[in-house]
């Protein structure tokens, strides 16, 4: 009981405080650590999207906000590549804002993994690669029946999925 | 040496016997169905192809490789490590073109080719044309377009099985609606 009282209390305020930047273009919540990861292709398709503690939703489609989220990412990405002074090898990791963090993991081979958390989380780098070689990898690759580039229906990804970050150290229990 | 015999065989591991007769009866089949040479090599290299653009994700998720300098790194990935990983043989880079965008895999042992003898009248077939697909496939997904074909065959009675790779491009990432 006590727990799930805080859950609201912290959730309430959020939206207080959503409410007044309400032009903000991407906002996701402070609270968990994991809120919402999603799985992009080369060419922009978003393949999977999935959420755990994101408390607020936009107004606009998904579709909307997959695009948006592509060309943000493909514009930091060349701004980087192009002030850095020297070559890069990993290049764009993860920014900050007062309210969250965003994580970015892209696999040679041009896929790329968006995680959204709150400021405590350290550099999940691992934990990205993680969900491409085990679970991306294993059960969608290795699956004959899945189309790559394609939205993920697969069930059994999804499960794997949520799983593995639920079974994080990281993920507060109270709140899932 | 104890230790690893007590330890369960790695599911991803299959016998090497059983892959080359399983390829071969593969090949065989294809000429019964098409009958043509050319159309046969067409059909592995799509297969091959189809192969590699999955394969590479398997390959970069256990080698845990991060994107290559340049093209000679690119084939000492291919070489020492991907064949190493797939078919258990290292080939020999070699014969790097001047300008360096071109060179040839030197296969001593095909694990592909035991067992066989080609008969005569198939002097067009490229037996392990597979992997010239798989290659290309892999090689696109990470972004370099590359044509890949048989040179020698030890198969055709050359001396070794050449395998000659040319880089064509790079393919970028697609720019998002709206920008230039």
């Amino acid at each position: 009981m006590e727990s799930e009282d805080e859950e609201e209390l912290v959730s309430s305020d959020d939206n207080e405080k959503l409410c007044d930047r309400s032009d903000t273009a991407y906002v996701t919540n402070h609270l968990a650590l994991p809120a919402s990861c999603r799985i992009l292709v080369r060419n922009g398709t978003c393949l999977y999207y999935t959420e755990w503690n994101r408390k607020t939703h936009l107004s606009m489609s998904k579709d909307e906000e997959f695009k948006l989220m592509y060309g943000m990412i493909f514009s930091i990405k060349s701004f980087v590549s192009r002030i850095s002074p020297y070559d890069l090898k990993d290049g764009f990791l993860n920014f900050k804002t007062s309210k969250y963090k965003l994580h970015f993991y892209e696999t040679p081979s041009g896929l790329k993994l968006v995680m959204n958390t709150d400021l405590t989380a350290g550099n999940i780098r691992d934990v990205l690669h993680q969900i491409y070689s085990n679970i991306y990898v294993e059960y969608i690759v290795k699956n004959p029946m899945c189309e790559l580039g394609v939205p993920i229906k697969s069930e059994l990804f999804k499960t794997k999925l949520d799983d593995y970050i639920r079974g994080l150290s990281v993920f507060p229990m109270k709140l899932s | 040496m104890s230790r690893q015999s007590s330890r369960a065989p790695d599911p991803r591991k299959v016998n090497g016997e059983l892959f080359t007769l399983t390829y071969g009866a593969l090949v065989a089949q294809l000429l019964k169905d098409y009958e043509d040479d050319d159309e046969v090599n067409r059909q592995l290299e799509k297969m091959g192809y189809n192969i590699g653009v999955r394969l590479i994700e398997d390959f970069l998720a256990r080698s845990n490789v991060s994107r290559c300098n340049d093209f000679r790194e690119t084939a000492d990935q291919i070489a020492k490590v991907a064949f190493k990983m797939y078919l258990g043989v290292t080939p020999v880079v070699s014969n790097w073109s001047a300008a360096g965008d071109e060179f040839s895999l030197l296969i001593e042992n095909n694990p592909l080719t035991d067992f066989v003898e080609l008969p005569d009248g198939h002097t067009d077939l490229n037996y392990s044309n597979l992997l010239c697909g798989a290659l290309k496939g892999a090689m696109e997904m990470v972004q370099m377009e590359v044509d890949v074909k048989f040179v020698q065959d030890q198969l055709k009675g050359d001396n070794i099985t050449e395998l000659r790779l040319k880089f064509i491009r790079r393919l970028e990432d697609a720019v998002p609606a709206g920008e230039d």
